[in-house]
């Protein structure tokens, strides 16, 4: 049930409708709800995961109530314990068969056979986002940094909020759990504003990243096949599929989660207008990075702090590294962290790592902000065709091919299809010029210029409108292999 | 909370006027599927020869060439999976049927069914696909049946100028044009060939082959002469098929059912009779080509009905 399809339409129009005039004054029926919600919404990908998804939060949630014993010891003991079995599940279901994969790859390499064969393992839907959203309530809670929760319906309903169970943003217990504490009021801006922000994801996923993720597919898949100017047409194009899927399930998720009256951690902000990778980083998929931040990066920095700036790149290579790996096991994944963590080296050797970089207030960018973007996103472009390939040669491959200029015929299917590729590049070109205008804002149907209302309904048809039209049959959330 | 429902609903009165237009469109729409069936049904008594098979028997033979009665009832990308079921519910009721084309392009041993297509096949002729349920596609077919697109574009063509799509015999008329790829692109298809087609033959053989001996059966059992029919193929596209493999298997395949069930195989695929000006595109034909290749099917049949007629 993805959103944005139909069924799901017909799922959260019946929870909507039951959330807010139903269940009104009950906070318990409420927060039941939102739980019996979320295991249909998880069931309906496969009910067998919903099982260990229950069994990994009722885990959590005990490991958590012992943490508020007094005897550290024990506390440490605990959180040690609960630590471990969250990385061990998402070890075992995420990277088993990349590990094993790899030691067979190496004593290959050495002319030895192992007699080892990979294990049929179904990755659970979700499992990176729920397990770092587990873990980090665990830390939180040995730390005292948040109270344990003692009210079981509220924890399950907060490890299993489905609006961004499945993909993110991975949101702190700081922040949902006393949401789902208090009856929620209904505000009808927050919840107009929901809609609007679920409309505008929806435009992005269905419009934007869907069509151009049939060219992507095509030039990736044949890329041995195509002149230069063409893989570069199919970089730049999954650079846009990429953060428009992205950011149009996030847009969507914390759209849903207003029109409950709860709001969850904000997880792109205009990452296409950052300025540098720190900046980059701080735009793009903002909740990951405040966890490695806070799980990773800072306990590291610390602990590396004698090292001076060494210490600090130190750290930033294996937060980067941990990102890498958190993203896919595929050692294509561990290079894309990797790159991404070098390119920080200039930013902490100059010491500007942490400055933060403000967006001219003007309309259109000045030369200096567009230079700096334009180079940024070129970065980004070339990084992520090590996100796309499926092995580090094929990703080397294509950048040869890039760069050895071959070719000039335009490939068949991209004359086939010129119509489709200058709708995607019009949308592409509105919806990062919306975005552009809106960069203060949270999303970018919050409209900037006073309209009469009749205008911006006609805006919001024609939204609805090209989704209707656009639509290129139902696809998957690139995160959700995550 | 009031004003907020109030204003969705009425923010939702023209999306769902929208809805309900394009369905009263979709239903009044005349379809090929339900043409075709109904000239079927009428002819009944007449039918002598039957065409099935997919967009190349569809608009590559033209029943009006052929000196029996005919009747065209292949559809784009129809599989075996349905010839076979499409004959054995209307065979019975054609009682002068004495022969039956059925595709076997080398593709159709690879032809995955197009799932999008199940529902007309649900709706004009009550085949379900492996029991495959339809309840939101027979609510909503502007919503679940057809692409968006293609649907405007319909609506917009019969908004402009009703019209009706299939003639008599279920012959839509044929490709118009002739064919204008370039020889990169006939060698890119040559590649999809490969990729998307010939190699998909072992993983949908078995079924396929099921369901193609299970017709001949039915055909022979009822005293009606199956045809297997190869079209053509444009030669300047087949000079980049160079991996012989997938096409000599299929050629076996093609002699063990020649052989164990009598029939015929009518392979024109590498016939260079038919030339440029006979396509449409690289794999189908235009008009021109669909008259030359159903008097050469007229030929046979001829020939069958009369074995000691000259032939041309």
């Amino acid at each position: 049930m993805l959103f944005g399809s139909l069924s799901f339409l017909l799922f959260f129009s019946i929870f909507f409708v039951l959330y807010w005039l139903a269940f009104q004054r009950n906070l318990k029926l409420r927060n039941g709800l939102i739980l019996l919600a979320s295991f249909v919404f998880y069931a309906c990908w496969d009910w067998r995961f919903l099982l260990l998804l229950i069994a990994n939060t009722s885990l959590a949630y005990l490991v958590g109530l012992r943490l508020a014993a007094h005897d550290e010891k024990k506390r440490k003991y605990w959180l040690t314990f609960g630590v471990i079995v969250e990385v061990a599940l998402l070890f075992y279901f995420k990277y088993t068969n990349f590990f094993i994969t790899s030691l067979i790859d190496c004593f290959h390499s050495f002319g030895l056979h192992t007699g080892l064969h990979t294990l049929k393992i179904i990755l659970p839907l979700g499992i990176s986002f729920y397990v770092f959203r587990t873990l980090s309530y665990l830390i939180d809670v040995y730390y005292e940094r948040i109270e344990p929760e003692t009210d079981g319906l509220i924890f399950f309903a907060y490890i299993t909020f489905f609006p961004s169970m499945v993909c993110g943003p991975i949101d702190r217990a700081k922040l949902l759990i006393p949401q789902l504490q208090t009856i929620r009021k209904f505000d009808y801006c927050q919840v107009a504003d929901g809609l609007k922000q679920v409309l505008w994801g929806l435009f992005k996923k269905v419009v934007v990243a869907d069509n151009a993720a049939l060219f992507v597919n095509r030039i990736f898949e044949d890329y041995h096949q195509m002149p230069s100017s063409v893989l570069l047409l199919g970089a730049f194009l999954f650079t846009i599929q990429m953060y428009a899927d992205f950011s149009g399930y996030s847009d969507m998720a914390i759209g849903l989660a207003n029109m409950m009256g709860i709001r969850i951690t904000r997880n792109f902000r205009f990452p296409f207008f950052a300025q540098n990778i720190a900046d980059f980083w701080k735009r793009w998929h903002i909740s990951l990075t405040n966890w490695l931040t806070d799980f990773i990066f800072t306990p590291l920095s610390i602990r590396f702090r004698d090292w001076g700036k060494t210490g600090l790149i130190l750290s930033i290579l294996i937060t980067f590294l941990v990102s890498g790996l958190w993203h896919g096991a595929n050692w294509t994944f561990v290079l894309w962290g990797l790159l991404h963590g070098c390119c920080y080296i200039p930013l902490i050797i100059k010491g500007s790592m942490n400055k933060n970089k403000k967006l001219s207030a003007g309309l259109i960018p000045t030369f200096k902000e567009f230079r700096l973007m334009t180079g940024m996103f070129i970065l980004i472009m070339f990084s992520l065709v090590l996100f796309r390939s499926d092995s580090i040669a094929d990703a080397y491959h294509y950048f040869c091919s890039i760069f050895t200029f071959s070719g000039s015929e335009i490939p068949y299917f991209l004359l086939e299809k010129r119509n489709d590729l200058c709708a995607v590049l019009t949308f592409t070109l509105f919806f990062v010029v919306m975005e552009w205008i809106h960069r203060e804002k949270e999303h970018a149907l919050q409209l900037a210029f006073k309209v009469p209302f009749w205008v911006r309904w006609i805006f919001y048809y024609f939204l609805i409108l090209m989704v209707y039209v656009y639509q290129v049959g139902q696809q998957a959330f690139i995160y959700l292999q995550f | 909370m009031k004003r907020f429902f109030l204003r969705l609903v009425v923010f939702l009165i023209p999306v769902g006027l929208f809805v309900v237009f394009l369905e009263l469109c979709v239903r009044q729409m005349p379809s090929d599927y339900q043409q075709k069936r109904d000239q079927l049904l009428e002819n009944a008594d007449s039918i002598q020869v039957l065409i099935l098979g997919s967009s190349g028997e569809m608009d590559g033979v033209d029943p009006n060439q052929i000196s029996l009665y005919a009747h065209n009832l292949a559809f784009g990308s129809q599989t075996i999976y349905y010839d076979r079921r499409l004959t054995e519910k209307y065979a019975p009721s054609l009682k002068n049927l004495k022969y039956v084309l059925i595709d076997f392009n080398y593709s159709s041993l690879a032809s995955e069914h197009a799932p999008e297509r199940d529902f007309f096949y649900h709706y004009y002729y009550g085949i379900d696909y492996e029991g495959r349920k339809f309840c939101k596609e027979s609510l909503l077919q502007s919503l679940f049946v057809y692409p968006s697109k293609y649907l405007l574009l319909q609506i917009y063509r019969q908004l402009r100028s009703p019209a009706t799509t299939t003639g008599q015999k279920g012959w839509q008329g044929g490709w118009p044009d002739v064919m204008s790829e370039s020889e990169m692109e006939l060698k890119e298809k040559a590649n999809d060939y490969y990729r998307i087609e010939v190699h998909l033959i072992e993983e949908h053989k078995e079924s396929v082959l099921k369901d193609l001996e299970s017709l001949l059966l039915f055909l022979k059992s009822r005293n009606i002469v199956p045809v297997l029919l190869t079209p053509p193929n444009y030669s300047g596209f087949r000079q980049y098929l160079t991996d012989e493999k997938p096409f000599l298997s299929h050629d076996s395949i093609s002699d063990q059912l020649t052989q164990k069930y009598r029939i015929t195989h009518l392979n024109y695929f590498s016939d260079d009779s038919f030339e440029k000006t006979d396509f449409h595109n690289y794999n189908h034909l235009n008009r021109e080509g669909a008259a030359k290749l159903t008097r050469k099917i007229d030929d046979f049949i001829r020939t069958c009905e009369d074995p000691f007629s000259e032939t041309k």
